[in-house]
């Protein structure tokens, strides 16, 4: 099969800082990857490059196998959409307007048209926040904002989400939701790729790990393969214990172990 | 799409209420019957000083309101405004400069104009610098350097002022006292030739400013060519800006009531929020001037002095209710 994105060499330098270093990596459609790596690993970078929101100062990122930058924004934004960890609006929009706004890339018209409002509520429905469509986003919840973030990067219908610690402020039933809702997506062919700090987390759901260290990738694959003591130690810098679990390994941080 | 026309159509009604209403205040009252007799003295005073004096009111309130939300919108930041931004002080300097040089001497508003729009833009290129050079600059950067940008300006101003020729400085003097004293059905036409064009193009593209009002990197990741888009928003906001001050000299906080005020009504779509600001700014500007001119009538008040004291402590209002919520 075709992979989605091609990474070929891929180099990110800025301020004389490599934040992205001769990174090789495929992704294909139906995965969910997971990238995880220590804070100011690149993770976070990665993403922007799969996103064209960030350039790159070395190698080559193929969107089916057309550069990343060739690619006119508006069709990238209905292929592409990414949800930022956070986002501080200045004035009141509503929930349902900030859903909207995902809508952007397919509207030629200056009104919103029966189909945008059928995609809206679609994906308000997929992350359970059609109840909020009216509150002013300013005022929800962190958990709630990350599902309306969501929510309006589905609008854009698009074949590729990628999402930058969209799981980190939401509740236990809010995450199993979510992650049970990229599952499907992945599922219907949409290629998924995610970024956590949470080893358990990508442990549970992702069909494929990539772990980052220092601009890097220091290994790639499923959670059985990556699930080594040694390498979690090199990656995050402190002994993790990895239990004992069949295919989906989760790892416990022993109480009395200290920070080096 | 039905809440939009009601806005859009109420907005209409009171912007015509102003164009019908406003030109029978003033220090002699008139009213409709007599001013309807050719030839009458209530006539003239009418279609000669009152009547474009109202337009003028009109088009300049609705285009610093239009700037205003525009700047809010690209600076993501309510308070931003041509004034508290220092667009209007360059324009104001341009002004002056071409006071000075007799650029402005009778019959030629074109020097006068060219140098007001240069002004505006130079200034917008040094805020539009200083926003983008940090990924995030705060609002109380922003006005700081509007505020530094403010004094550089005045510190000229007055420089030329005090080295040119006394016909010369009273004409700067009067000009900086900023009003909308009555003009050329001509110098209206031409105004409206900038406003009108600036203000619809801003309309066309509400969509975007939404997006961007959100952020830049939102707005690209939801397929906004963001450079380009700026770019159109900064020159409209200039045009508008600009060409309005060359006219009216500097009209303080005219940028601000309006569109704060609408978009705690009605929303900040900007689909409804520009428009309705363009029609209720103007409404709002020729009211002002209405009242400036009558309550020490015969004396008249500039209509920069009611909007500042209007403006003045709005400002201090949105200033300290945002400190609270953000403690």
């Amino acid at each position: 099969m075709k992979p989605v994105y091609q990474l070929k060499n891929a180099s990110v330098i800025k301020e004389q800082r490599c934040l992205l270093e001769n990174v090789d990596l495929e992704l294909h459609s139906g995965e969910l990857v997971l990238i995880l790596g220590p804070n100011g690993a690149g993770k976070s970078t990665l993403l922007r490059v799969l996103a064209g929101i960030e350039a790159l100062s070395g190698g080559q990122v193929l969107l089916a196998s057309e550069p990343v930058s060739n690619i006119d924004r508006r069709e990238m934004a209905r292929q592409v959409a990414m949800v930022e960890p956070m986002i501080e609006l200045p004035f009141g929009y509503s929930v349902e307007q900030v859903v909207m706004m995902g809508r952007a890339p397919h509207m030629d018209a200056w009104f919103e048209g029966p189909e945008d409002w059928a995609q809206v509520e679609a994906a308000m429905s997929v992350m359970d926040c059609a109840t909020l469509r009216k509150r002013d986003f300013r005022n929800l919840s962190s958990g709630e904002m990350q599902r309306v973030l969501v929510a309006s990067a589905l609008a854009q219908q698009p074949c590729v989400l990628l999402l930058d610690e969209s799981a980190a402020f939401l509740d236990v039933r809010h995450q199993l939701e979510l992650f049970e809702a990229l599952k499907r997506l992945t599922g219907i062919g949409y290629l998924i790729v995610a970024v956590t700090h949470d080893w358990n987390l990508a442990a549970r759901w992702a069909s494929r790990i990539v772990l980052i260290k220092d601009g890097r990738i220091a290994a790639a694959g499923t959670p059985s393969e990556l699930a080594s003591e040694p390498l979690l130690l090199e990656v995050f810098g402190v002994p993790l214990e990895v239990l004992n679990v069949e295919g989906r390994p989760p790892v416990v941080l022993h109480p009395g172990i200290a920070a080096r | 799409m039905s809440r939009f026309w009601t806005i859009i159509l109420a907005s209409v009604l009171v912007s015509l209420a102003a164009l019908l209403i406003c030109p029978l205040i003033g220090p002699t009252s008139l009213n409709w019957a007599n001013v309807l007799v050719p030839g009458s003295l209530d006539a003239q005073i009418f279609w000669l000083a009152r009547l474009p004096r109202v337009i003028l009111a009109l088009l300049a309130g609705g285009a610093l309101a239009s700037a205003g939300v525009l700047f809010q919108a690209l600076m993501r930041d309510a308070l931003a405004t041509p004034d508290t931004l220092g667009v209007s002080s360059g324009a104001s300097l341009g002004a002056v400069v071409a006071i000075c040089f007799g650029w402005a001497d009778t019959a030629k508003l074109g020097g006068l104009w060219a140098a007001s729009l240069t002004g505006a833009a130079l200034v917008l290129m040094i805020v539009v610098a200083l926003s983008s050079s940090g990924k995030n600059v705060s609002s109380f950067t922003l006005l700081l350097a509007g505020i530094t940008i403010n004094s550089m300006c005045v510190a000229v101003m007055l420089f030329l002022q005090s080295v040119t020729t006394l016909g010369r400085s009273l004409a700067i003097t009067r000009w900086l006292m900023g009003g909308v004293d009555a003009v050329e059905y001509r110098t209206l036409a031409l105004l409206g030739l900038f406003v009108i064009p600036a203000t619809a193009v801003l309309v066309w593209r509400a969509q975007d400013w939404n997006l961007l009002a959100v952020g830049q990197s939102w707005a690209t990741a939801k397929g906004l060519d963001t450079r380009s888009r700026l770019r159109l928003g900064y020159a409209a906001g200039s045009i508008l800006a600009g060409s309005v001050t060359a006219i009216t000299g500097p009209i303080g906080f005219a940028g601000l009531i309006v569109p704060h005020a609408l978009r705690m009504l009605i929303g900040p779509d900007h689909r409804v929020l520009l428009p309705a600001s363009f029609l209720l700014g103007g409404a709002f500007l020729a009211i002002c001037d209405a009242i400036g001119r009558t309550v020490f009538a015969p004396a008249e008040l500039p209509v920069g002095v009611i909007t500042a004291l209007l403006g003045g402590p709005f400002f201090l209002w949105v200033l300290t209710s945002r400190a609270t919520i953000r403690n």
